[in-house]
Formats: structure tokens, C-alpha cells, sequence
């Protein structure tokens, strides 16, 4: 627990020597993902409180529906995208909109408020499975790319050094704050992943420029994916 | 290796220690309790399963209203509607598969050790096929019992409040992967390289078919 809190204090001051020493310790991974867990539930429970709340009050669907489609079409208008297909993406995310709130409206077996509360629960019980699903595809990535680079350092250790970048996430509730919640997102993911980054380029023993091609690949490659399969659509319309 | 042994094993599973791999290969009957170990991994996992649709039933509004609330709602769509009439009668199928939502029910104890078997199965035939073409060394025998044991990150699914996890699941897909490669090392004597490409290559294929069979088994399921 010592040697594990340490370790977070030298993450949180990016202190390489030390994050080397207790990331190749055999309970380091057990610790970090134990880390990883504490940091989603406390998000996951404040979302999930918020999102048992907005269920319980949910307006009719209609004036926050509009609301977003408004903001898109601002958010378009100043994109290279051709008029006519910001017209017809607008339209479709209007549609989409109203279908969600239709939907979220229809009644619930056990009722409104149970059903609230059981899908609040729900969600705060799937909140560790939607960080792993963000935190493992994406280092074990950037760790085959350190490899091949490179990289003498192990699995295990990798995985165990990145874990630290949950650290700040333990103050993810603060999300929940009225009037600050974007804010503190912002602060505390960029806090994280500079902790990653630095964490990684550590781990790994590659240079700046090496160690950067490992950090960036995956999300390179990801953002390719996705602007082919914005294209496709835009080509649709 | 007992039963009971191999399942202290899966904590050191799920912090990927590639040495127990090589433990499980050089023990006698390693395939008879990793298959065991499958169907009881497959049992629970079809029980918290079956739970979970019922949280799930309890918190959401009739399946049967929602499907076709939401079927309205898409046809209703304006890239819908740009479709010929001809096209829409197609992709009807499709969506109705799609939108069917999970009923409650104990069939998930059947189907789930079933789907895992299968999965298991057919990976670890792939997996031979392609570690061999690399240079493997190693008995179909081992290369399926140390894959058995790479199941066990599955275990992390067996809470009975999770909902659909959707993409939320590929996390869980990534642990197993991984745990694969470290299996198919220790399994065919592999280089750390030519087993990233065996276990790539096997789940590349493995994710081909499921999709093509979950295609296969949306559009049947709208048709009926």
C-alpha cells in the first residue's frame, strides 16, 4: 500500500525513477487496475445519480431536442460541408433526437421512478467496463507499436504505468457540480492524459519521437477510421 | 492439475503472467479441465446473463412496444425515406433482427456455455492453423487448453445488475485477446511476434464469421 501510494505521488509529480521501480513490482497491475476501478465508480456513481435524476425529470420531448439540433446546425454552418448536406445531416439528427425522447417516454413495467433508479444503477455498474473498453484496446496498441519500435519493457509493466493516469478521475464526481461540470471534464482529462502520456514515454525507454509515434498511432488510426466512415455517410446523403 | 487448480490460476490470468501457460502445458488432463472450466465459466456467466435481462426487463418499457416504437421512428428517418420502396422492404428484416430486444429467460443458461464452447472451439482451431504456418510447435491438445484458460477474463462479466454492455464490451475482448496471445506463446513455443500475428489473425477471422453470423442471424430473427 506504501510502495502503491508512492507510486501515485510520483505520478502525480512525473517522476520517472520512481514510476520504473514500483511499475516492475509483481502487485503493481493489481494496484493499478484496482485504481481504475475506484476512479469509475466515482464517476459512475455521480453520473449515475445525475442520470437517475434527469430520468425522474425528464421535460416532454420537444424544446431540448430543438436546442441541440440548433447548436448543430451552428456547428455546421462553419464546417467545408456543402449546404444541402448540412440540411439533410441536421434533419436526421433532429429525427434521431425526437425518436430518443419518444422512446425514453414510454412507460416501464415497475414504473417510473423504480425504472429510473434500476437504469442509474445500471449505468454506474457498467462504468468500470466503459473505461476498460477506452484504456486496454488502446495501450496494449500503443504498446505492440513501442515494441516494434523498440521497447524492451513488459506487458504487465506497461499496462500496470498506465493505469496511473486514473488517478485524477478519483475526482470525477466533481463533474456533478451545477455550472462547472464541462469545465472540471476538461481539466481533469487533459490532467489524465498527460499522466498517460508521460507514463508511457517512461515505461517504454524510447526516445521523444519514438516514444510519440507509439502515443499517437492508435489515434491516428482511429480518427482515420472514423473520417472514412463520415465520408460514407456524407456521400449517403 | 485439478480443477480447483486451475481456477486459482485465473487470478494470475487476469494480470497477464505468461509463465502459467506454460504450467498448464505441462500438466496431464489440462484439456478435460479446461473444457470443464469453459462450461462452468459458461453456466455463470448464462445465469448472471439471465438476471441481467430481468433488471434490465424491470428498468426498461415492454420490449415488444419499444421494438416497434422505435422501428416507426427509423423508417421515419429522412435517410430512411430517401430509400426506395423496394430498398425499405429489404432492410426491413434487418432492422426488426436488430431492434429485437433480450427477453427475460432461462435460455441464456443453455445458449451462453453453448456461444463460448463454439467460440473457444473455433479460435483455437484457427489459432493452430495459423501459429503452425508461423512455425509452431505445439499439439492442437495444448493450444486449447492454455486458450481455455485465456477465457478467464470472461469472469469479469458476472455481475447480475450489468446491462448490455454494447461496445463497452470490447475491453473484456482486449483482456482475453491478450491473454490469448500470452497462451498461444507458451502453447506453440512462439516468439513474442509470430504469436501477436497467430492470435491477430485467428480473432481477425473469428470477428469475420461472428459478424457475418450475427447478420445472418438478424435478418432471419426479422423475417420470423
Amino acid at each position: 500500500m506504501a510502495a502503491a501510494l508512492h507510486a501515485a505521488w510520483s505520478a502525480l509529480r512525473f517522476d520517472a525513477a520512481s514510476l520504473q521501480r514500483w511499475s516492475a513490482r509483481r502487485s503493481a497491475l493489481a494496484w493499478g487496475l484496482s485504481l481504475l476501478l475506484a476512479a469509475s465508480l466515482a464517476g459512475g456513481l455521480a453520473s449515475a445519480l445525475a442520470g437517475a435524476q434527469a430520468c425522474l425529470h425528464r421535460p416532454p420531448p420537444g424544446p431540448a431536442e430543438r436546442r441541440i439540433s440548433a447548436t448543430l446546425a451552428d456547428w455546421l454552418a462553419r464546417s467545408p460541408l456543402p449546404p444541402d448536406v448540412q440540411h439533410e445531416l441536421v434533419r436526421n439528427a433532429a429525427a434521431a433526437l425526437q425518436l430518443r425522447g419518444d422512446l425514453a417516454s414510454l412507460p416501464r413495467p415497475l414504473g417510473r421512478q423504480a425504472g429510473c433508479a434500476l437504469e442509474g444503477l445500471q449505468l454506474a455498474v457498467a462504468a468500470p467496463y466503459r473505461r476498460l473498453a477506452l484504456w486496454l484496446p488502446y495501450t496494449l496498441a500503443s504498446f505492440a507499436i513501442a515494441r516494434a519500435l523498440g521497447s524492451r519493457a513488459g506487458l504487465a509493466q506497461t499496462l500496470a504505468a498506465s493505469t496511473l493516469y486514473a488517478l485524477p478521475h478519483l475526482l470525477d464526481f466533481l463533474q456533478a457540480t451545477p455550472g462547472w461540470g464541462a469545465i472540471f471534464a476538461i481539466v481533469l482529462s487533459a490532467w489524465g492524459a498527460a499522466i498517460y502520456a508521460w507514463a508511457m514515454a517512461s515505461i517504454s525507454g524510447l526516445g521523444r519521437p519514438r516514444a510519440l509515434i507509439a502515443l499517437t498511432l492508435p489515434a491516428l488510426a482511429t480518427a482515420t477510421l472514423a473520417a472514412v466512415l463520415l465520408a460514407g455517410v456524407v456521400v449517403i446523403l | 492439475m485439478s480443477m480447483r487448480g486451475l481456477l486459482r490460476l485465473l487470478p494470475q490470468v487476469l494480470l497477464f503472467d505468461g509463465d502459467i501457460y506454460w504450467q498448464v502445458k505441462a500438466r496431464p488432463r489440462a484439456l478435460y479441465h479446461g473444457v470443464l472450466l469453459l462450461l462452468l465459466l459458461g453456466v455463470a456467466l448464462g445465469l448472471a446473463g439471465a438476471a441481467g435481462t430481468i433488471v434490465a426487463h424491470g428498468a426498461s418499457p415492454d420490449p415488444g412496444e419499444w421494438a416497434r416504437a422505435a422501428e416507426r421512428g427509423v423508417l421515419s428517418l429522412p435517410i430512411v425515406q430517401r430509400l426506395s420502396a423496394a430498398e425499405r422492404e429489404r432492410l426491413l428484416p434487418l432492422l426488426r433482427g436488430f431492434l429485437r430486444r433480450p427477453q427475460p429467460g432461462l435460455h441464456l443458461l443453455f445458449t451462453t456455455p453453448l456461444g463460448l464452447l463454439a467460440g473457444w472451439s473455433i479460435y483455437g482451431l484457427l489459432a493452430q492453423a495459423a501459429a503452425r504456418l508461423l512455425g509452431g510447435r505445439g499439439r492442437l491438445s495444448d493450444t486449447l487448453a492454455c486458450t481455455a484458460l485465456a477465457e478467464g477474463p470472461r469472469a469479469l462479466l458476472l455481475l447480475p445488475f450489468l446491462p448490455p454492455l454494447g461496445p463497452a464490451a470490447l475491453g473484456v475482448e482486449a483482456w482475453v485477446l491478450a491473454a490469448r496471445f500470452q497462451a498461444l506463446r507458451a502453447a506453440q513455443g512462439l516468439d513474442g511476434w509470430r504469436a501477436f500475428w497467430a492470435a491477430l489473425t485467428a480473432a481477425l477471422i473469428l470477428a469475420a464469421l461472428g459478424l457475418a453470423w450475427a447478420l445472418l442471424w438478424l435478418w432471419a430473427g426479422g423475417r420470423a
